[in-house]
């Protein structure tokens, strides 16, 4: 090959490379999310908890959580803990190929039927239940049901998993989460 | 490039790679040419790829190899199908789950379809989904599957249509994991053991039409809801009948915002064991409810609890329901307008529980609460904690019965609304009590007739979204020219309370 083609084929590469990658392009950002739903034997008190955690990059974890205990035959709430807020790093962990997840944090939380303020002690362990799933999307999750549309693709990979654990409120109040009812480990590549 | 078409031009043949020497030594004396070459390289791959139709049946001369006239599994044949292409499936049985993690493209989706009734089963999920964009199903019967009859994961622009679902041991259909931009069209889902469809984590499905019938057991424990919607956004429910499932029509739950329940016709869900299955049911923020029908559910008809904060509830009719015709529970901000409520157990519009800054108006509640008092009454109830920044206003409020009294208003029963007024200034200011001259409210009819005083009473500002322009059945609001508009609004003083306007 003649050095006059060698010098432009690798400006045709550069010029290529310069208009595929992305200008910002953004780090891999990890997110684990799971439900559980349960009702006593008689029927009438159902816990449903949600829980949704993300680490974006370079910025601080983050935690959805709602537990919602109800006696839907009287009417009756009986523990209403929300949370959504910054959490230290380190309480959120993934493995390389999200083979699992884990959730361990602390944080002071209120109960909004009963007004009283307490600590929860949140431990949740996410294990991938099947091979994991990849699409280009131009929208990605940052909370539970919340969106942030992308100017660039974004490529999105999830695993379904089974998830277990316990929330446990200063005052000996504990929440079981067994067999959680949907429960994924996500990640999301690329976009803006 | 749309995304989620990565497999689509990942597998055509690129006509670049084969000319790439010839197409790189003419544009080495000038790299101006560049654009014009990028130009016709997207031209090329952008030429239509002739669209094909893979047979399916499982007859004896079917035949796996590629090309031949008949695939025995819509698994192979989905997995040769590229954008455009229809895979036509054949009457019969087809036992396997059928993997789909192909995609269309948005000018040229994928097509499962059949014309002839085909069934299919599986020990896992009957249709799955995975990662797929611009893929369309239709026609098929999902029976007996073990886990879910359709389970879409990770899916884009996917529809279903005119499927069955038929006895699955799991979820009749899942759509989960950041789902999006779904359309449900006519499908019936019955007999599932599991929630007939439950959206997770997803955004903008869209379910019109069909029947979701007979989730779950009434055993306890084992009761599961009609349609589900957990951790989703900004989809709607249209024209559905849910009916018959063993916990609540359709429910609203874990931060799923944006949800619009239309036209949908939510009754006879029952638990069977407890008072406790509503026609739908919203326990988070900033959902609507709108232009449907709940009855003969064993709870309450539509009902905004424990976090159903910003709904809206409106043109609605809500009769002969197990307890409330509407509740709002511990949701602030509600607004609950031109809604009809009739015969319902307890209190017709109840608001309780610190659910403060409600909106109650233009609504019609007649006979609920009869005697004997069970719970509530009232053909309108606001507790005390309630009262603070909540509105009550021109409704029409009726008793026929021998039961209990009118209204109950922080804390007082009333048995006329006068007394209400008079105790009470600013509430009710424009109430009407008397029948409101239904059709038929015992074929639950509950069209106006000429005579009514709901006609042109109601104020046209109650909410200041276009919801109210229409009535129930997207009649707009008229001028009833032999009637005096005593109604009030920026929108005209003429339009109708209750669900239904009438025609004029």
């Amino acid at each position: 090959m003649r050095r006059h083609n060698i010098y432009a084929l690798a400006g045709f590469a550069l010029l290529l490379a310069a208009t595929s990658i992305p200008a910002e392009a953004a780090g891999p950002r990890t997110n684990a999310v799971a439900s559980f739903a349960s009702h006593d034997a008689g029927g009438c008190i159902s816990t449903e908890t949600s829980v949704s955690v993300h680490k974006a990059g370079g910025s601080r974890d983050h935690l959805e959580l709602r537990v919602l205990k109800v006696d839907e035959c009287s009417g009756t709430g009986i523990i209403d803990v929300r949370i959504d807020q910054s959490i230290p790093s380190g309480s959120f962990r993934v493995t390389a190929n999200q083979s699992s997840a884990w959730l361990s944090v602390s944080l002071p939380v209120e109960d909004s039927f009963s007004r009283k303020r307490s600590s929860a002690s949140i431990t949740i362990r996410w294990s991938a239940q099947e091979e994991a799933v990849s699409a280009m999307r131009s929208e990605e999750p940052v909370a539970l049901g919340k969106f942030k549309r992308s100017q660039k693709a974004v490529k999105r990979t999830v695993r379904i998993s089974g998830a277990t654990g316990t929330i446990r409120l200063s005052g000996g109040t504990s929440v079981a989460l067994e067999s959680a009812e949907s429960a994924w480990i996500g990640r999301a590549e690329g976009g803006s | 490039m749309l995304f989620g078409e990565t497999n689509y031009l990942s597998e055509v043949e690129c006509p670049m790679t084969k000319s790439r020497g010839p197409a790189l030594r003419a544009i080495v004396p000038a790299m101006a040419t560049l654009p014009v070459l990028l130009g016709a390289v997207a031209m090329i791959a952008a030429s239509p790829v002739e669209a094909k139709t893979l047979n399916v049946n499982n007859q004896a001369t079917c035949n796996e190899t590629n090309g031949n006239p008949n695939y025995c599994t819509i698994k192979t044949a989905v997995t040769k199908a590229n954008p455009g292409d229809t895979v036509l499936v054949a009457a019969g049985t087809y036992v396997a789950r059928v993997l789909i993690n192909r995609s269309g493209t948005s000018s040229a989706p994928i097509n499962v379809t059949t014309n002839q009734g085909a069934v299919v089963t599986s020990t896992t999920q009957g249709f799955d989904l995975s990662g797929a964009s611009w893929v369309n199903i239709n026609g098929f019967t999902v029976s007996t599957t073990t886990n879910e009859g359709i389970r879409c994961t990770l899916c884009s622009n996917v529809n279903l249509t005119n499927n069955t679902v038929d006895h699955s041991n799991g979820k009749g259909i899942l759509i989960t994991t950041n789902s999006s931009d779904m359309v449900l069209t006519n499908n019936t889902i019955q007999d599932s053991r599991l929630t007939g469809i439950d959206v997770v984590g997803s955004q903008r499905i869209t379910i019109n039409d069909g029947q979701v019938l007979r989730s779950g057991l009434r055993i306890s424990t084992k009761t599961y809801k009609g349609i589900r919607f957990s951790g989703a956004s900004d989809s709607t429910v249209d024209g559905t009948e849910v009916a018959d499932n063993s916990d609540s029509g359709i429910y609203m739950i874990n931060s799923s915002t944006g949800i619009r329940i239309k036209n949908v016709r939510s009754h006879d869900n029952a638990r069977g064991f407890e008072r406790a299955a509503a026609g739908i049911e919203s326990r988070t923020a900033g959902n609507i409810v709108e232009s449907s029908t709940a009855y003969s559910n064993e709870d309450t008809g539509i009902n905004m609890r424990w976090g159903g904060n910003d709904g809206l509830i409106v043109n609605n009719t809500s009769y002969s329901n197990g307890d409330h015709g509407i509740d709002i529970l511990q949701s602030i901000n509600a607004k609950v307008v031109n809604n009809s409520v009739y015969n319902n157990r307890t209190a017709g519009i109840n608001v309780e529980g610190s659910s403060t800054g409600a909106t109650i108006m233009n609504n019609i509640s007649v006979d609920n609460g009869p005697a004997p008092l069970i719970r509530t009454w009232g053909q309108i109830r606001v507790t005390t904690t309630s009262v603070p920044g909540t509105t009550a206003n021109y409704n029409l409020v009726f008793n026929s019965t021998t039961g209990g009294p009118l209204y109950h208003w922080n804390g007082v029963y009333f048995s006329k609304l006068s007394s209400l007024k008079t105790a009470n200034q600013g509430v009710e200011t424009n109430g009407l009590q008397g029948d409101p001259l239904w059709v038929n409210r015992a074929a639950g009819n509950f069209h106006l007739t000429s005579s009514s005083g709901a006609i042109d009473s109601a104020n046209s500002d109650a909410i200041s979204t276009p919801e109210i322009d229409k009535d129930s059945e997207s009649n707009a609001r008229c001028d009833e020219s032999s009637k005096t508009n005593t109604g009030s609004g920026s929108g005209g003083a003429f339009y109708d309370r209750g669900a239904f306007e009438f025609d004029c």
